[in-house]
């Protein structure tokens, strides 16, 4: 290093690090560490946790019960995701082939949604799917169906739910991946002799697979563990890692318990997200914030 | 030390992790010049810009202004501006707050601003359009804002980093005399960077050759043309041909090639190509040792055929002595 | 080129069925009749309910406030966090950027149950200050990657011209820098903001006995039996929701029109 140095490009800006130093340290990593920690502990007697370790906790995971549980999540979450990227490629795709114009209008529609409370609009699905709601009167009506379908608290519901309230994740990642792709590739794949769907699978789906793989893991994370959807369209019939952990909290007193699923939720996502960066060579999902 | 020089740079030697960039920089730049650093790209020449203006620290060396080091002393503090490659003009400000912004800093009362300010749009040909936002202007026009802006606090050296790289040539050519002009409408000390050897020629009172880290000849542009003394500096400038015979190394300009017809054509030649480039007739040869001689002349053809081969010559005189840099 | 139209067709369809369901809630938010599927004729009774019902009312209040501090240390602690993390680039500073991200990579659900166990285990008593911090923490990925990425985009050379035009530091950053880092800053508090107003998961970990926010009452409510209530707020948090975003279109619309050069005018 030279002797002289500019003073302002000696400083470590310890003014400005410091705060999320701190905070990330306190609240985040150590936090996280202790959650560790935790699954390997013993539940106490009243209240709380003793510290003698054990590996209770993950033994109780294999449980025919709590392993059925996982099975079932995972059931769910795959159904949800293949649905959500479905529904939401296409979407994201068709978006960004718009004009500039548009291409804003959707952004928008798509956003107003996004920003109102998740339960109101899953509520707005209780209407629909209520006994007697309004799809059961729709159908009714068309006389497609004698009687009410009692389609609330039933897997479909839940399936519905998860779909509608992940979609938007879905679009924006592929949106976001689409609309910096280079759309004169396509045609000169299609100038080198490729038919329209020759030149969509070999160029602009390739190009697009971090999009719709990065909306894959926004999607599938938090299937497994958004835990309200299958309790208000579900009832207590579908039960998800998410439920059985929130349930362990509240009712049964059992942190360790729960730490425990938590951290084997943990893996399975850190896993998925290596996998996506394994996929896709890249660091950052697409379209997460 | 001399009146008339006004920056100088003594031994400034750089390096980036590792890569050495700078290898010991002498330059004496004098007052009221205009001085050209020319070179390709990652010679050097910008870092040695970046260093005169303090954006950049010297691993080793010194850079004198008027008399004082300056070295170490922050880029805000130096009376020395900068014309940016890509202008960086403030978004966020019209045209006349980026060009009034120094003065603004250094407490300057508004409404001398306000003429300051009319008066350099005004010389920059911009009147009228000190209201508007730098994306509302043409790249010509963003280059005279900055131009303005830089020139606006009256600095003792004005350094211009590739102004005109991002212009379509016809607008380049007008904007090289229009520089041109302000410099000497304003007495400022021009240091101006560049890779276009027509545009060093054009424009400057010397010219500065880099390669590689180092300087390697100093001169006025009819030096630097006509008296090279590297082959690099031979065959960057004017693309010169460089022919090595009996231990020596010389340099013979194109246009200086005879051919057949012409007198002192001693050396048979063979003719590999034919080309017509920017007004110019082009035709290499090789020597019978191998050895490879373009020729140039102004006009659309010759006579004489690819393939076939004629005798060639030049006068003693138009061969160069330069000293071989492998190049 | 030539312009299909069953893509339009497509993606209109699937955003007409994303409107359905919000479009029940508003219009049963003027039904007469507590039964939802029952049209009983048009009423405001729902909204009058909305305005007496204080329990709604403190729980919106709380979760105002709660949003508003969080944001705002969000807004602190990720801008300053962006700007040094660009200023001086380091190992360290990469693992801090990737840990201080988990909040928004890892399911809500084991977020909710770290911070549990860790209050619990520090003894503060949950309600408003661990719903704070546990908010700030997910709130800040989102202020720090959008004030990173206007930082990233940002011409380098501007800080430098700034700079060599005289200004010091502190200008650099006031006059160049945070102009360059605002919309960035906005739009993270912005994104914040709706993230905590909305969060379920994590809030009913974190809150305490006696302090609710809105979602948690919603969450509730919904559990424990349906009041047509509820559609009323929904129409409500949805008419504000959209008066904001229009209001923030409108405003990019006018920017954009501003900084176009003439004659290049789009919508």
């Amino acid at each position: 290093m030279g002797k002289n140095r500019l003073p302002s490009q000696k400083r470590t800006p310890w003014l400005l690090l410091g705060p999320i130093y701190l905070f990330t340290l306190l609240f985040v990593a150590l936090p996280i560490l202790y959650l560790f920690l935790l699954s390997f502990l013993r539940r106490a007697e009243v209240w709380g946790v003793d510290f003698d370790f054990t590996l209770e906790n993950y033994r109780r995971i294999f449980e025919p019960l709590y392993l059925n549980t996982f099975k079932e999540s995972f059931r769910l979450a795959l159904l949800s995701t293949s649905l959500v990227a479905l529904l939401g490629y296409p979407y994201g795709y068709f978006m960004a082939k718009m004009g500039p114009v548009w291409r804003r209008r959707m952004l928008l529609l798509i956003m107003i949604p996004f920003w109102t409370s998740a339960l109101i609009r899953l509520y707005g699905w209780i209407i629909v799917f209520r006994s007697n709601g309004v799809l059961d009167r729709l159908l009714m009506g068309l006389h497609l169906t004698e009687g009410p379908l009692k389609l609330l608290y039933t897997y479909p519901a839940v399936v519905v739910g998860m779909v509608y309230s992940l979609l938007p994740f879905m679009i924006l990642a592929v949106y976001s991946c689409a609309e910096k792709l280079d759309w004169t590739l396509a045609e000169a794949a299609r100038d080198l002799g490729a038919s329209s769907l020759q030149a969509f699978w070999t160029v602009t789906f390739k190009l697009t697979l971090p999009g719709l793989l990065s909306g894959v893991v926004l999607t599938f994370i938090p299937s497994m563990g958004l835990f309200f959807i299958a309790d208000l369209l579900g009832g207590n019939k579908i039960v998800l890692v998410g439920s059985v952990i929130q349930e362990q909290i509240t009712r049964g007193r059992n942190q360790p318990f729960a730490a425990a699923l938590s951290v084997v939720l943990l893996v399975l996502t850190t896993l998925m997200i290596r996998l996506y960066r394994r996929l896709t060579g890249t660091a950052k999902l697409e379209g997460l914030v | 030390m001399d009146k008339q020089t006004i920056l100088e740079l003594r031994g400034v030697r750089k390096r980036f992790g590792g890569t050495p960039v700078l290898e010991g920089i002498d330059l004496t730049v004098e007052r009221g010049e205009f001085i050209t650093l020319l070179g390709s790209s990652g010679c050097g020449k910008t870092t040695t810009l970046r260093i005169i203006a303090g954006l950049e620290a010297p691993d080793a060396g010194s850079v004198v202004l008027e008399g004082e080091d300056i070295t170490s002393l922050e880029p805000n503090r130096r009376s020395v501006n900068t014309v940016f490659q890509n202008y960086a003009l403030f978004p966020h400000m019209t045209v006349a707050e980026n060009i009034g912004y120094g003065l603004k800093l250094r407490k300057v009362p508004r409404d001398a601003i306000a003429a300051k300010v009319a008066q350099l749009l005004q010389l920059v040909q911009l009147e009228g359009f000190g209201h508007r936002m730098p994306s509302q202007l043409s790249g010509g026009q963003r280059q005279r804002v900055a131009i303005a802006r830089a020139v606006a606090g009256e600095p003792r050296v004005l350094l211009l980093d590739e102004p005109l790289g991002a212009l379509d040539l016809k607008l380049r050519r007008q904007m090289q005399l229009e520089l041109k002009r302000l410099q000497k409408q304003l007495g400022t000390t021009f240091i101006y960077i560049t890779h276009d050897q027509e545009e060093a020629i054009t424009m400057s009172d010397r010219i500065a050759v880099m390669n590689r880290g180092v300087l390697e000849q100093v001169g006025t542009p009819n030096d630097i043309y006509y008296r090279p003394r590297t082959s690099f500096v031979a065959s960057f400038v004017g693309s010169a041909n460089i022919l090595r015979e009996g231990g020596g190394t010389y340099a013979i300009r194109t246009e200086n090639v005879l051919m057949a017809g012409e007198p002192q054509c001693t050396r048979e030649a063979a003719v590999l190509e034919k080309s017509f480039a920017g007004g110019q007739l082009r035709i290499l040869f090789r020597l019978a040792d191998g050895q490879q001689i373009t020729a140039s002349r102004y006009g659309l053809d010759s006579d004489i055929r690819e393939g076939s081969s004629c005798r060639i010559g030049w006068l003693a005189e138009h061969a160069v002595p330069v000293a071989d840099d492998g190049q | 080129m030539r312009t299909k139209k069953w893509p339009f067709v497509y993606v209109g369809l699937v955003t007409v069925l994303t409107y359905v369901p919000i479009l029940l809630t508003v219009v049963y938010s003027f039904n007469e009749s507590k039964i939802s599927s029952v049209w009983g004729g048009f009423s405001l009774r729902w909204y009058g309910e909305l305005l007496r019902d204080r329990d709604l009312r403190e729980a919106l209040v709380n979760s105002l406030i709660l949003a508003l501090f969080s944001c705002l240390a969000a807004a602190v602690i990720g801008t300053t966090g962006a700007i040094g993390m660009y200023r001086k680039k380091s190992r360290l500073n990469e693992a801090v950027a990737m840990v201080s991200m988990l909040p928004i990579m890892i399911p809500e659900i084991i977020l909710g149950m770290v911070f549990l166990s860790v209050f619990s285990l520090m003894n503060l008593p949950f309600g408003m200050v661990t719903l704070v911090i546990a908010h700030t923490a997910f709130c800040i990925p989102y202020v720090y990657s959008m004030v990173s990425t206007r930082l990233v985009g940002m011409d380098k050379s501007l800080e430098e011209a700034a700079m060599d035009l005289g200004a010091g530091p502190f200008r650099v950053f006031w006059d160049v820098t945070f102009p360059a880092i605002a919309p960035g800053i906005l739009s993270g508090v912005m994104l914040s903001f709706a993230m905590s107003f909305d969060d379920v998961v994590i809030s009913i970990f974190v809150t305490g006995s006696r302090v609710n926010t809105l979602p948690v009452k919603i969450y509730t409510k919904l559990k424990t039996g349906v009041t047509p209530e509820i559609n009323a707020l929904a129409t409500v948090l949805l008419a504000v929701t959209v008066l904001l975003l229009a209001g923030a279109a409108l405003v990019g619309r006018q920017k954009r029109r501003r900084e176009l050069p003439p004659g290049e005018h789009s919508i």
